[in-house]
């Protein structure tokens, strides 16, 4: 067994992560990765059984805030705890499940289907902008904006405010992405969440008012309803729909797109025969889905793949790898728009499965049935660079493309 | 006027283990070994089915006519 590279970030695993993965999979299943400080799951079977595993908990914000900062640091960004500790997606049951059964009302495939007329309207708008234009940066001039928006609207926020977002969302993202506490970068991000919240804040108190027909709206009826559900509740809630929302939907356009345009008989056969539109969505996530992984933290001491875990160790559980892994997936290295089943990780599994997929694939398939009727001649300029990011899997800008 | 009563059906293929159907009905369905959900209930009215069959993030659990 040849030794592991422990870097995460080194420039050829992240520029293609495959080779890494296999030798994960076939060699080091369960793997303590020294340098991270965690165990690396890679194996469809055992990232599969730790999303479904009742003894692995989503909650990763209080070790690291009990155990990766001082009792001044504690103090000083305990809004940031507060705000990221209601999140659904760092809660873990009972007040999980209560969470995410008012959530999930109104994410349901049918509720997002009311959402469809946003989406188009967004959609149309967009590439109406790219009609007789040569070259477009995919990311700056649609995948960025499009989320963005649609997530603004859907929640209740004045499209003038959207571009507002960018900067706070940014703000939060960095600290997600630093994974450590770099004092300014905390800093920032606490600022851009004090800000955030204070306009959030601003629409709450208009819809006291006056309710309106928005998702801002219906969450502040729920709350009413619900003693266990306060105003911050409602508030913090908005401020995850809206990173949630954003950033993954951006790469996970990105990243099917530059594949597609990488494999033309793949785009051909998809334009050609746009029946094969969801699963050849489902192999875009399968293939290059926006994280790589995400985390859990031990509940308890177990046995994974031979290694033993202890209670509060943390793990890294690497869908992507799982993803690839051809004890589940026939030919995995090869991007297939008709493979079907397709049971990818992409938007996780169990408990804590993306509340939002139902919306990003109907984004999907309204915005990549358009692109590719639209503009046939598409074809990349740039070359596909990844940002080094342990768990994002994300193009750096600018994705520039030839429309003629 | 004869009342049809049905049975609902997860397919194991669709099915991300989100456990909404359980919590929504915890004598009708039931979490396998496997990660997926499954029927074990006694036949429904067709309403309750489709409210549950709706509350599935992937629209997994299909209805299914007892006769
Ligand atoms: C392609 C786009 C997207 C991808 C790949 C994605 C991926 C994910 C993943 C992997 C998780 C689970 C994380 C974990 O298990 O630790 C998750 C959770 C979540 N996602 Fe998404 N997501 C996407 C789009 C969206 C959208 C559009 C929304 C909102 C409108 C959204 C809202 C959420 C929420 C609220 C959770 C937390 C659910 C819970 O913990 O119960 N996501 N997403
Ligand atoms: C406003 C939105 C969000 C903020 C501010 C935020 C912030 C954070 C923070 C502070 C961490 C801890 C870093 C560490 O452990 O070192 C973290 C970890 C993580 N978050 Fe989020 N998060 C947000 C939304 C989401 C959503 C919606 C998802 C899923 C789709 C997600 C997925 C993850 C994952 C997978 C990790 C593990 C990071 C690691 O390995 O270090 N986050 N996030
Ligand atoms: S609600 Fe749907 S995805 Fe969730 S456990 Fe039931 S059948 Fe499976």
């Amino acid at each position: 067994m040849g030794k592991i590279n422990d870097d995460l970030l080194d420039p050829e695993i992240v520029q293609n992560p495959s080779p890494y993965y296999k030798v994960l999979r076939e060699e080091h299943p369960c793997y303590w990765n020294e340098r991270w400080r965690g165990w690396v799951l890679s194996r469809y079977e055992d990232v599969y059984g730790a999303l479904h595993s009742t003894d692995m908990l989503a909650d990763r914000i209080t070790p690291f805030f009990r155990h990766r900062l001082s009792a001044e640091e504690q103090r000083r960004f305990a809004l940031t705890y507060e705000v990221l500790h209601s999140f659904v997606v760092f809660l873990d049951p009972p007040r999980h499940t209560h969470l995410r059964r008012i959530f999930s009302r109104a994410f349901t495939p049918k509720a997002v289907s009311t959402m469809r007329g946003v989406v188009e309207g967004y959609v149309q708008e967009f590439f109406a902008n790219w009609d007789g234009r040569d070259v477009v940066d995919l990311n700056k001039d649609f995948a960025y904006p499009f989320p963005a928006n649609v997530i603004a609207s859907i929640i209740g926020a004045p499209r003038e405010d959207v571009h507002r977002f960018h900067g706070w969302a940014d703000g939060l993202t960095n600290l997600l992405l630093a994974g450590v506490g770099e004092d300014q970068r905390m800093d920032r991000a606490q600022d851009a969440l004090v800000e955030f919240k204070a306009y959030l804040k601003g629409l709450y108190d208009e819809r006291l008012k006056q309710p309106r027909d928005d998702m801002m709206s219906w969450l502040m009826e729920v709350e009413q309803n619900d003693p266990t559900l306060t105003e911050d509740d409602v508030l913090h809630s908005c401020i995850l729909l809206l990173n949630a929302g954003h950033e993954t939907t951006q790469d996970l356009i990105c990243n099917t797109l530059t594949t597609l345009l990488e494999l033309p008989d793949q785009m051909d056969l998809l334009r050609e025969n746009p029946q094969h539109m969801k699963t050849g969505i489902e192999e875009g996530l399968r293939f290059n889905g926006p994280l790589k992984g995400t985390m859990r933290i031990a509940g308890k001491d177990m046995e994974i793949a031979g290694s033993r875990v202890r209670e509060g160790d943390r793990l890294l559980l690497l869908m992507g790898a799982a993803n690839r892994d051809p004890a589940k997936f026939e030919n995995p290295e090869q991007f297939d728009v008709t493979r079907n089943p397709n049971p990818h990780l992409s938007f996780s599994h169990g408990l804590h499965f993306c509340l939002g997929a139902p919306l990003a694939r109907m984004e999907m398939e309204i915005a990549f049935n358009e692109l590719l009727r639209r503009f046939p001649k598409m074809h990349l300029l740039s070359e596909v660079k990844w940002d080094p990011r342990i768990l994002g899997r994300s193009i750096e800008a600018p994705i520039n493309i030839a429309l003629q | 006027m004869e009342t049809k009563r049905f049975r609902a059906r997860v397919n194991p293929d669709l099915c991300v283990g989100s456990t909404m159907c359980i919590l929504e009905m915890p004598d009708a369905f039931r979490m396998r070994a496997d990660g997926h959900a499954e029927f074990v209930g006694d036949a429904l009215d067709p309403d309750t089915v489709r409210d549950v069959a709706e509350l599935c993030p992937v629209s997994a659990i299909e209805l299914i006519n007892e006769d």
